[in-house]
């Protein structure tokens, strides 16, 4: 889900408070979405790419359920 | 021309001696000949024809900057172009002192005596470079940018500093439309737009980040180069966004373009990101475009319809495209239509790669002075430093990789074609309080960020005045990063079968 712009300002006032930053240090709530959202549409589209057109190596970990083996079970 | 007589005609005139020239003493002008009343203003020549006369000694430097300091003279109120004139009279000592050179027999080469304006984000040694901002008020830089060293060394004449949207990415400039004052100039290269479609200098230097130098080109009337990355040096100019910048010329022609770009190109010790290229020769390879069909075995591609490039809402710049597909398609060159891969999914727009990528680095540019004074920049260019400063690390590091596999994608088009064309929404908008109607115009262009990302060259060419507005349209030409030789050679050749790129705004 995108984020939106009221979200991504209450994030960067969060961060501004944390950072001691000032108002006029601060970017408006769709720029920094803007910046959010493109940072996952950017994830997004690496996804789509495979390790023989990527300029650097794509080394990627998919988690896989983990099986709880029956109790007793012979191995 | 007003009487008739073309440039071809005038120059040929003036090759003999035979012309006298607007702007120019009898003395100077029409050596051994009786004047006659003046046909071309030399403001209004492109520079491969001043250089000419100025080789030939038919016409003094001093005579071309006499002329172009009268032109500010009588234009500049209203037009707006300079943040900083030099003195006439330091513009015209400079003059002398190149006329002195020509006198003992040296030519520097056809910049020599060309007056050039300088967008002024560009530093010059004990000249105010202030990037139209409150930050770099008073800035005096101690050294020439290596690109402007350049321009002196081979005898360009520096007439000014030109505005500019603040730092190339703020406030716009105060600057005009010298095709209709009430209109922007675009920017943010605004005052080397304006200025050289005034005749106030005969070209200017621009940078271009996501279409700084093509936007107010097409706006102007201009043939605007933004050269592939890393061929000019740029260092000595207020960075944007590093891995994106590109310094480059704004002119009246492909062959002035390739003229200056042949004197600013080439590699540098001060700029890593420059090419190991140690001299460029691309007025030798545009000039190979001759014959009556100089672009056999070129293929070109447009945008196939509904394509990502062919959605430009204006019927007069779309009209005026296909006009000039035809031509050149009449000077030999195949034309293909082309599905271009330019938003792959997931992409919604190629903001998500360029904000992230601008932002930050303009962001880690100015971290000292965000921390210190961000309120002295103005809000869109503080607000970007601001983004920049607050968006994560990853933002920037998946945008940059997403960029190199974008590239790889899109660019897979020059496997079939040579160069691809494209119309630009470029008329320019009213200035406040105007209102735009039907279309909100943007006073830069649209689709020409993607060129930015690829580091592509791109070139902004007339192609024509729109019927209602009167006001310049304009196409983008484009090829993979390296292949500035073809690319400005199909603009030479639309130039030498066209007469767009010499329509003059009547000031």
């Amino acid at each position: 889900m995108p984020i939106t712009a009221e979200e991504a300002e209450a994030l960067a006032q969060a961060i501004g408070d944390a950072r001691g930053l000032r108002a006029g240090q601060l970017p408006t709530g769709s720029q920094f979405a803007q910046g959010l959202n493109g940072l996952e549409q950017c994830a997004g589209f690496i996804e789509t790419v495979g390790q023989d057109r990527a300029p650097f190596p794509l080394t990627k970990y998919v988690p896989v359920p983990v099986v709880e083996l029956a109790h007793g079970h012979d191995r | 021309m007003s009487d008739g007589i073309t440039r071809g005609t005038f120059l040929r005139g003036a090759a003999i001696g035979g012309l006298a020239l607007a702007g120019t003493s009898p003395a100077h002008a029409t050596r051994g000949r009786r004047p006659r009343k003046p046909e071309v203003p030399l403001y209004d020549l492109e520079i491969h024809e001043a250089a000419e006369l100025i080789r030939s000694r038919r016409i003094s430097c001093v005579d071309l900057a006499q002329a172009v300091l009268d032109r500010s003279a009588a234009v500049e109120e209203r037009v707006i172009t300079f943040a900083l004139a030099y003195p006439g009279a330091e513009v015209l000592a400079q003059a002398q002192a190149l006329d002195r050179l020509l006198r003992r027999g040296r030519y520097l080469g056809p910049l020599h005596g060309i007056p050039i304006g300088l967008k002024d984000i560009i530093f010059t040694a004990g000249k105010p470079t202030e990037g139209n901002s409150v930050v770099y008020k008073g800035f005096v830089p101690g050294f020439d940018a290596t690109h402007v060293a350049a321009l002196k060394q081979a005898g360009a004449n520096i007439v000014g500093k030109t505005h500019t949207i603040e730092l190339a990415s703020g406030d716009p400039a105060p600057t005009n439309n010298p095709w209709d004052i009430a209109r922007q100039p675009g920017g943010s290269s605004s005052g080397s737009g304006s200025g050289t479609a005034a005749g106030q200098f005969l070209a200017g230097i621009g940078t271009d980040t996501r279409g700084s130098i093509r936007g107010p080109s097409a706006n102007c009337g201009l043939t605007g180069y933004r050269t592939t990355y890393g061929m000019v040096s740029k260092f000595g100019v207020f960075p944007l966004s590093y891995t994106i910048d590109n310094v480059g010329p704004l002119a009246r022609s492909a062959l002035d373009a390739a003229t200056i770009a042949d004197v600013i190109g080439g590699q540098d010790p001060n700029d890593p990101t420059t090419r190991p290229v140690a001299r460029y020769q691309l007025v030798r390879a545009v000039r190979k475009a001759t014959g009556s069909k100089p672009l056999r075995g070129v293929t070109v591609g447009v945008p196939a319809p509904d394509d990502y490039f062919s959605g430009v809402p204006n019927d007069d710049e779309l009209a005026a495209f296909s006009d000039a597909v035809e031509v050149i398609a009449g000077l030999g060159a195949r034309v293909v239509k082309v599905t271009t891969n330019a938003l792959p999914a997931p992409f919604t727009t190629l903001a998500s790669m360029t904000t992230p990528i601008v932002n930050i680095e303009v962001g880690a540019f100015q971290y000292r002075n965000w921390l210190t004074r961000a309120e002295d920049f103005t809000l869109p260019y503080r607000r970007q430093v601001n983004n920049g400063n607050l968006l994560p690390a990853n933002a920037y590091v998946q945008a940059q990789q997403a960029r190199a596999m974008w590239n790889e994608q899109f660019l897979a088009m020059f496997d079939d074609v040579d160069v691809f064309m494209h119309a630009v929404d470029n008329i320019a908008g009213l200035k406040p309080p105007g209102t735009n109607p039907p279309l909100p115009r943007s006073s830069s262009g649209s689709k020409s960020s993607p060129w930015s990302l690829t580091g592509s060259p791109s070139i902004a060419v007339p192609t024509g005045l729109s019927p209602t507005e009167k006001m310049p349209l304009s196409m983008l030409v484009n090829a993979a990063a390296g292949d500035d030789e073809i690319a400005l050679r199909v603009v030479h050749a639309f130039q030498q079968a066209t007469t767009h790129h010499r329509l003059r705004p009547e000031l």
